[in-house]
């Protein structure tokens, strides 16, 4: 009986039967896929790091640093023991490749390092590198632009060795796109030609085993030993978030899928049951038991959630595996890959459908047989629902009707409203994400002034570290006066950053520091308190404060080249710099003066005469040719550099997700005015017997889902600020930001979209409500 | 008086199952206003689907209907629509109106959807003063679900003429009601009638029936007989009028 029954639903409410299956294969498509990317990343990268060998906590150091930090690591009762590699700082400005370009620092290796293994493309280890071989990791492979087989310059003073590019590297420590150095890999007979020349200056990692990283950290910070930077292994871990966030985005979406789903399926049985009021009471009357009822239900929709996710799971697999496929240039995921993630989260989708099909069904316990003998009526007064009033109205008749349909019946059209804001929702997140990552107010989260252009040169803004604040304050001078030469009015900026370290009472930390040349501390964002103006006054950001425990007006010791010093904490700020540390100095300090650090800031130029939009295209071009050897950015150009290609997956991402959400109201629209037509045919006969034109009918129907979406995206764009904190925010405050204002991308989000959406929707609403042209007024007579 | 509808050789024929049902064969016959016309026959024989042919609420196989001069069969949808929003109005056995809407408001529906100029007030005013003569204006802010089933057709029928119709066509206005409310539902149909507008309907019921001015008789499609009640006056025992029509009606094995 039950699939004869099944049967005969499914051929009758063929429409709603299909977009409901549609919502649970994508449902179930992007939870298996979502899930399994997840759990196969993060296995996979857990597997990753131990096939490295990566060591618990890694040290930076310098060649005038290594004596001080061998002693201490040899004599550290932490320690268990240690390995250290010396490695050749490069920079773009070494590299000669052609036409690409190698960005960003880097450091030259080779393959007989002691603290880690590498793999191959292959996720192999690689064990060998031929002479004249060089390895790169993906992220300099492809952002260069190389193919294999490519030949690359190494180039200092007199010093020249050309290499073959044999293939691409996966680098535990150093391979996320999110770590700013980048390692290339030679052979141990050129590592030591070069080293030889003297042309490049030297840096050790040290690899330290030990049970207690937070212990070895802090005794190293209370010795006051030097050194350019230190890293957990589970810092390099979470540098490879990024690399699942396209996976959390589908997982995110398929969340929203399934309760849409849940939606839909809540309306169409509520449909179903009122339809049906008569087969349920007469049923009951002649004996069969609810449960048997409920079971008729639950039978249908489990049929269409095994269907729906068996399909999905199918389709999971190739979806998997481009997402996979993002990830598997950086990590190593041989040996790892399961389908059993994917069928686990279909059982949990069927499970899901059933579990609240159960619930919905419970309205049968309502019908009674009297209900099948009296036509649904059991005598029972209603209270009046509507609200308007169309006596006191001066709306068209179509219109009042849609309006007057949405108030009265707001339990199922709110129902609609949630879809429909969920869609928008999930396309404004998004889209408010990326046009604050690529926004140029982005850059003074990395603790950057706001300024016209930057200038990058890796050797050159080295350089400047190196030499110190007056070399950097008459090149800034220069520079000025070069460009007032030509006509340009400015003010040269740089950001001078070094590593100190950082104490309060008992508690100790190292951080990175920051101190503005050419510009003031005023000029930079804080949260709370007042900026750094004196020479012994600092802000620091909330993750630095909680780690050394200090608040605004507490006096805190930094250590600096030897030297301690006492400064008083006057604000607090945020910063997406090393997951949110940071130290600001005021311009006054004479903190930093110069360091050996591998930090490539740019050098930054700020018009002082305010030029229009087209002024300042034109000075930009001047500038590229009076700066032949730095790489000229926006602000918003060079926030894109320095967060790599997040907002290039983030921009796929949300065109697929663009498109999914316009198809999703649509499909919800057909189904809604399908629902309407069937359920409100005896009214639609009705008033086309009393003079109604189908058109007016077909406007009042798709009246009610404009107005529904209409609503829906306003209440969208009302509530995605707190929404957007709540979701994309969490992201950025994992990063070090804790407060972040979303930048929106007017025409986007106030044109582009909204128009996308009520186009498409209404679109699908008018063909689908073309139906009322089929239902006559002679009707009337046939229906109940 | 002049013909205001005029209905010659009509066929209606559905087609199910691939076969076909002539449900009208060559249907004629002429109205002439301020007539009150009933239409009876057994289940099955086409009344009601002959209301609905020539009122152009369904289509025609063949044959003309022309109401108040117009061919009704060459006139465009929206015509039609237009037609039977300004100068018809319609009762039907069941009660439909809009539920989310007061007694008043369903009422003055069709006037707001005519958009003839008339004004607001205006419509409200034709509404009320429809409901005051047929005394329920006490429900005119009620909610459907608050009124009786005799209350609820006697809206209907104020519902058919806030536009000021020619002519009302009523398919068993009465066939869900029980008798006072029947009684007091056809009171207002002749009291309509009696100013003038002209009436067609269906019914089952000879109490109703012989409340008309004329019935037609109707059996597999083809009237078969007409029987004129004009003939007894106003005055006339209403008995006397059933007992006619009733004795006319057993000639056909009603």
């Amino acid at each position: 009986m039950y699939f004869r029954m099944l049967k005969n639903d499914l051929k009758h409410k063929k429409t709603l039967n299909i977009i409901l299956l549609i919502f649970m294969v994508l449902a179930a498509n992007f939870i298996a896929s979502g899930i399994s990317t997840i759990l196969t990343v993060t296995a996979a990268l857990d597997n990753y790091i131990d096939r490295s060998e990566l060591a618990p906590y890694m040290v930076f150091a310098n060649e005038n640093q290594s004596e001080a930090l061998n002693k201490f690591l040899s004599e550290s009762d932490k320690v268990k023991s240690y390995k250290s590699d010396d490695h050749l700082i490069v920079t773009s400005d070494n590299f000669t490749a052609g036409d690409k370009i190698i960005e960003g620092n880097g450091i030259l290796g080779t393959i007989n390092i002691k603290s880690q293994k590498f793999f191959d493309e292959h996720d192999n280890v690689l064990e060998t590198v031929n002479d004249g071989e060089i390895y790169m990791p993906n992220k300099s492979f492809d952002t260069a632009g190389f193919k294999f087989g490519d030949k690359v310059t190494i180039k200092s003073g007199s010093t020249e060795m050309t290499f073959t590019v044999k293939g691409k590297i996966k680098d535990a420590f150093l391979g996320s796109p999110f770590m700013g150095i980048t390692r290339f890999i030679i052979s141990d007979k050129d590592y030591k030609r070069l080293k030889n020349s003297g042309d490049f200056a030297g840096m050790y990692l040290y690899a330290v085993d030990t049970d207690d990283t937070a212990g070895v950290n802090s005794d190293l910070i209370s010795e006051g030993i030097g050194v350019t930077q230190t890293v957990t292994k589970e810092a390099v871990m979470t540098t490879y978030t990024m690399d699942i966030v396209t996976a959390v985005i589908f997982l995110v979406v398929s969340v929203c899928l399934i309760i849409i789903s849940l939606i839909i399926m809540r309306f169409t049985i509520l449909f179903t049951l009122q339809e049906e009021y008569r087969e349920i009471g007469i049923m009951k009357a002649i004996g069969i038991t609810e449960r048997r009822i409920r079971g008729l239900y639950i039978v249908k929709y489990l049929a269409l959630a095994v269907a729906g996710s068996a399909i999905g799971f199918v389709m999971s697999i190739p979806l998997q595996n481009i997402f996979i496929a993002q990830s598997s240039p950086n990590i190593v995921m041989s040996g790892v890959t399961s389908l059993w993630n994917n069928v686990l989260s279909c059982i949990f989708l069927v499970a899901i459908v059933v579990l609240f099909c159960y619930l919905f069904t419970r309205r049968v316990i309502k019908f009674s047989p009297v209900d099948a003998v009296r036509s649904g009526s059991t005598g029972e007064r209603f209270k009046r629902k509507g609200v308007l009033r169309l006596s006191k109205s001066h709306i068209r008749p179509a219109m009042f009707l849609a309006i007057n349909d949405i108030i009265s019946g707001i339990k199922t059209f709110a129902a609609l409203i949630l879809i429909f804001t969920v869609g928008v929702l999930l396309i404004i997140i998004p889209a408010n994400t990326i046009s604050t990552l690529k926004s140029d107010h982005i850059l003074r989260l990395f603790s950057i002034s706001e300024s016209d252009l930057y200038l990058l040169n890796d050797s050159e803004c080295i350089k400047l570290h190196r030499m110190g604040t007056e070399y950097i304050e008459n090149y800034l001078e220069n520079i000025e006066t070069k460009l007032r030469e030509n006509g340009i009015e400015s003010k040269g900026v740089f950001e001078q950053v070094s590593s100190v370290y950082i104490s309060y009472k008992d508690k100790n930390a190292c951080s990175l520091s920051f101190k503005g040349i050419g510009t003031t501390s005023d000029q930079y964002d804080y949260l709370e308190g007042t900026p750094p103006v004196e020479e012994n006054e600092l802000s620091l950001t909330y993750i630095t404060a909680d780690a050394v425990g200090a608040k605004i007006g507490d006096t805190v010791k930094i250590k600096y080249n030897g030297v301690e010093k006492d400064f008083i904490v006057t604000a607090m700020y945020q910063s997406m710099n090393n997951m949110g540390e940071g130290i600001r100095f005021s311009e006054k300090a004479n903190i930093i003066d110069s360091n050996d650090g591998m930090i490539d800031v740019p050098v930054q130029i700020k018009y002082t005469d305010s030029p229009s939009e087209s002024e300042k295209q034109s000075r930009r071009e001047l500038i590229e040719k009076l700066y032949p050897d730095f790489t000229v950015y926006s602000g918003g150009e060079y926030a894109s550099f320095m967060m790599g290609n997040i907002t290039d997956s983030l921009d796929s991402s949300k065109a697929l997700i663009v498109t999914l959400v316009v198809i999703i109201n649509m499909l919800v629209s057909v189904l809604m005015v399908k629902t309407f037509l069937i359920k409100e045919r005896a009214e639609t006969a009705m008033l086309k017997s009393l003079g109604f034109k189908s058109s007016d009918v077909i406007k009042r129907q798709v009246l009610r889902i404009g107005i529904v979406l209409l609503v829906s995206i306003l209440l969208a764009l009302l509530v995605s600020e707190p929404i957007s904190q709540f979701t994309s925010g969490k992201v950025f405050e994992f990063m070090g930001a804790s407060r972040i204002e979303f930048e929106m991308n007017t025409f986007e989000i106030f044109i582009l979209y909204p128009v996308i959406l009520f186009t498409s929707a209404m679109l699908s609403s008018i063909i689908t409500a073309l139906g009322a042209r089929k239902i006559t007024s002679s009707e009337i007579n046939n229906v109940d | 008086m002049k013909t205001i509808l005029s209905v010659k050789d009509l066929c209606k024929t559905y087609i199910v199952n691939k076969r076909q049902n002539n449900v009208l064969k060559n249907v004629s016959f002429e109205i002439s206003e301020g007539e009150m016309v009933a239409v009876m026959g057994p289940s099955g024989s086409g009344k009601s689907t002959l209301l609905y042919s020539v009122s152009g609420m369904d289509n025609i196989t063949a044959g003309t209907v022309e109401f108040d001069g117009r061919d009704i069969g060459k006139m465009k949808k929206r015509e039609l629509a237009r037609l039977r929003l300004l100068d018809m109005g319609f009762v039907f056995q069941q009660m439909l109106m809009l539920k989310n809407l007061t007694i008043i408001d369903n009422i003055i529906l069709p006037a707001c959807q005519a958009n003839n100029g008339r004004k607001r007030k205006e419509r409200v005013e034709a509404g009320e003063r429809l409901m005051h003569k047929l005394g329920i204006i006490d429900v005119a802010d009620n909610d459907i679900n608050e009124v009786s089933g005799g209350q609820l057709q006697r809206a209907c029928i104020c519902r058919s003429m806030i536009n000021d119709p020619k002519m009302i066509f009523a398919d068993e206005p009465t066939g869900a009601l029980n008798s006072s409310a029947s009684n007091e539902v056809m009171s207002e149909l002749n009291r309509i009638n009696s100013e003038g507008t002209t009436i067609m309907l269906v019914t089952h019921d000879v109490k109703v029936a012989a409340k008309c001015s004329r019935v037609m008789y109707i059996v597999d499609g083809d009237i078969c007989g007409e029987y004129n009640l004009e003939r007894y006056s106003e005055n006339s025992n209403l008995r006397e009028r059933e007992r006619c029509l009733a004795n006319w009606l057993m000639e056909f094995g009603w």
